[in-house]
């Protein structure tokens, strides 16, 4: 007769299932948060908790109180506005050890390409470039060369004087930074509700006229005349005539390709062509620009010596 | 680059994400395999049946792996199960992979109880490691092993379901998402699941000859020829349903077309229409036409179905690249176009992924060591 079948192995897997299925049941009511669920599908707990705690960003002004000196070249400069934890992460376990935990120093191209990268999405007032072509512009053959390389991150386009202090001008609307292709025959009728469209020549003409028969034509007004949005109707206008600015495109170096912009070893060149510690590029290459304005002198504060 | 929005330049669901419905397709495909024994009695693929089970098994223990790795902090998973947020796609995951998974085990169970006693009745730390698998019942006799394969049998007809809702809510995680053109379609499931079924059969086959050329031991020509046929007729499903897919929305020429056409056409040009159609669908197409239509010699038939079955396993893999890396690839602008390729060394780059696709196969080792998952095969060779 055959041997009946024995279930005893299988009651014995189904009571372990079964009580797996209790023991996580159990368990899920102990881990389940008491608070959960009071105002919405999270712990309401959380919230206090997260106000209690400690901020791990501490802002620019915790930073300054220890590096003077790049908290100055940064508050006069294009990235005033940043904040030093953006690059170099949360400060509090830094100041913590006072400056034993050191914080991260962005290398390359990546971190600064977060916000500078050309994207038609972003706003045409803020500065963005697509590096292949940055690179082609300013002759610069080796790819993998970093921004730090000619940029200082605390002091990006060396402002001759503060970002703050600098001029307020009109906002300026030019046609490009809506209209897409060359430019439309500005005789045409605009409709009623058009904005004003302001572009250089407008006000600047003569400065503009002479401007389009110097060197460096091609380069956009905002280049060097770089206009930074403060409200929907006004910015600053800031005028770069730190030799270091010019340098950014006129500096030599084993990176630069040939057809790169005419360069200089600086401050060789100015040595060797016997200038004052303080004497600046535009004063001898005016003629290579345009015009003199009328207005033009000196900076408010006389730039002191700075090495490229 | 076009028109990108400052938030869609970096590509957030990585190679990792591509591994995930990946491995769980595999998962899925290798199952049904097995099912098709246990369940519809296809008593010619007797021989891979036991070794598609253990590899459904392997496969699953990873499944959650390239996820894992995803997260910024991976020790809140279970948060999804303890407090599950039902508006959440993903809430779903850990409770239909839990329920699999312990189905799959507990077929396991009932399938190899046999083994497992054979090899409790030695000495040693496997032995009693068996002994604890076995929760120390080591009675066996015909009438028990019949009831064992009744409840397998069962335990495999409430698998298959779960298999295709396993992998079908991976599709479901795509197609749900409404804002990206590329995934939202209800077909997106059912092209999960038979692409998982593909990529499951492909890598038996694949491992299969693999294994049996390593160890020489003789091959099941009737099972091989069996597992191409199958793959075959998967293959045809999951290419055709892919390709309507894509030519549903072309003919329809809706908004979208405008930006999928400049996705298909430029952007996944190669790894879309050359490699995933033209090289890795066509080419096993043909392959496993001509070894289940042609009377070739059983060592030329394997051959073209074990290539065959590798550059399928490369086809899903290209699909679920184009899938998910493709998706994100477009701007929601409609616009514009950003573009990814992970590094050799990132956390969530090429070589993670290489290691997290070896290990399957090294568990599957271990867990042929413990029970023999081809003892038919290796007792031919002894006779």
């Amino acid at each position: 007769m055959p041997a009946a079948p024995s279930y005893r192995h299988s009651y014995r897997l189904f009571a372990l299932v079964g009580l797996g299925l209790v023991v996580a049941v159990v368990v899920r009511g102990l881990l389940v948060p008491p608070s959960f669920g009071e105002q919405g599908h999270f712990r309401a707990a959380a919230v206090a908790e997260a106000r209690a705690r400690e901020p791990r960003h501490l802002g620019k002004a915790r930073c300054a109180t220890c590096h003077k000196k790049q908290a100055v070249l940064h508050e006069k400069d294009t990235h005033a506005t940043v904040e030093c934890e953006n690059c170099h992460g949360a400060g509090r376990e830094h100041v913590k050890s006072a400056g034993k935990v050191k914080l991260a120093v962005p290398r390359g191209a990546a971190s600064c390409l977060a916000c500078h990268q050309r994207l038609d999405a972003r706003v045409s007032s803020f500065a963005q470039i697509d590096r292949a072509e940055h690179f082609r512009l300013v002759g610069v053959k080796d790819a993998s060369t970093s921004c730090t390389t000619c940029h200082s991150p605390h002091e990006p386009l060396f402002l001759d004087r503060s970002l703050r202090e600098s001029r307020l001008h009109p906002l300026i609307h030019r046609c490009r930074d809506c209209h897409a292709g060359p430019a439309r025959d500005a005789s045409l009728p605009r409709p009623a509700n058009h904005p004003a469209i302001f572009e250089c020549g407008y006000c600047h003409a003569s400065i503009v006229k002479d401007f389009a028969a110097r060197k460096h034509h091609r380069v956009g007004c905002t280049t060097c005349h770089l206009f930074i949005k403060e409200s929907d109707y006004a910015g600053r206008i800031v005028r770069d005539a730190d030799p270091r600015f010019c340098l950014l495109c006129h500096r030599g170096g084993s990176f630069r390709a040939e057809h790169a912009p005419p360069s200089v070893e600086w401050p060789k060149h100015r040595e060797e062509m016997g200038g004052e510690p303080d004497q600046r590029c535009i004063d001898c290459h005016q003629d290579k620009i345009h015009l003199r304005p009328a207005s033009a002198t000196q900076p408010a504060s006389a730039p002191s010596e700075k090495q490229p | 680059m076009g028109f990108v929005f400052p938030n869609e330049v970096n590509v957030t669901w990585t190679v990792m994400i591509v591994l995930y419905p990946y491995i769980t397709g595999l998962v899925a495909g290798a199952f049904i395999v097995s099912s098709l024994f246990h369940v519809f009695g296809r008593n010619e693929l007797r021989t891979v049946a036991r070794f598609s089970l253990a590899s459904a098994f392997v496969f699953l223990l990873f499944a959650p792996l390239p996820l894992l790795i995803h997260l910024g902090r991976p020790e809140r998973a279970l948060n999804i199960m303890v407090t599950p947020n039902f508006s959440s796609a993903m809430a779903g995951f850990g409770f239909i992979y839990s329920v699999y998974l312990l189905l799959v085990i507990l077929e396991i169970w009932f399938v190899m109880r046999g083994e497992f006693i054979a090899r409790a009745k030695g000495k040693g730390l496997i032995a009693l490691l068996c002994r604890a698998i076995l929760l120390g019942n080591l009675e066996e006799n015909e009438a028990t092993r019949a009831a064992d394969h009744k409840l397998a049998r069962f335990l495999a007809g409430l698998g298959i379901p779960l298999a295709c809702l396993l992998h079908g809510y991976v599709g479901f995680l795509f197609g749900s998402l409404k804002a990206n053109p590329w995934w939202s379609t209800p077909l997106m499931f059912v092209i999960f699941i038979f692409s998982a079924i593909v990529s499951g059969i492909s890598v038996l086959i694949f491992h299969y000859n693999l294994v049996c050329r390593l160890n020489r031991w003789p091959i099941d020509q009737r099972c091989l020829r069996s597992l191409g046929r199958y793959l075959w007729g998967f293959m045809i499903i999951a290419v055709a349903l892919e390709l309507l897919e894509v030519m549903s929305i072309a003919y329809k020429q809706t908004h979208e077309w405008e930006i999928l056409s400049e996705l298909v056409g430029k952007r996944l040009f190669v790894s879309y229409v050359v490699l995933q159609f033209l090289v890795f669908s066509l080419v096993p197409f043909l392959l496993l036409a001509a070894s289940t239509l042609l009377k070739l010699r059983d060592e030329v038939a394997n051959t073209l179905s074990w290539i065959a079955a590798t550059m399928l396993l490369g086809q899903v893999l290209l699909m679920r690249w184009n899938v998910v890396i493709g998706g994100q690839l477009m701007s929601k602008s409609f616009r514009g176009f950003t573009s990814y390729f992970p590094g050799l060394w990132e956390k969530e780059g090429l070589i993670t992924a290489a290691v997290i696709f070896t290990l399957p196969f090294i568990i599957l080792y271990v867990f042929h060591r413990i029970v023999p998952l081809f003892p038919l095969a290796a007792a031919e060779t002894k006779e």
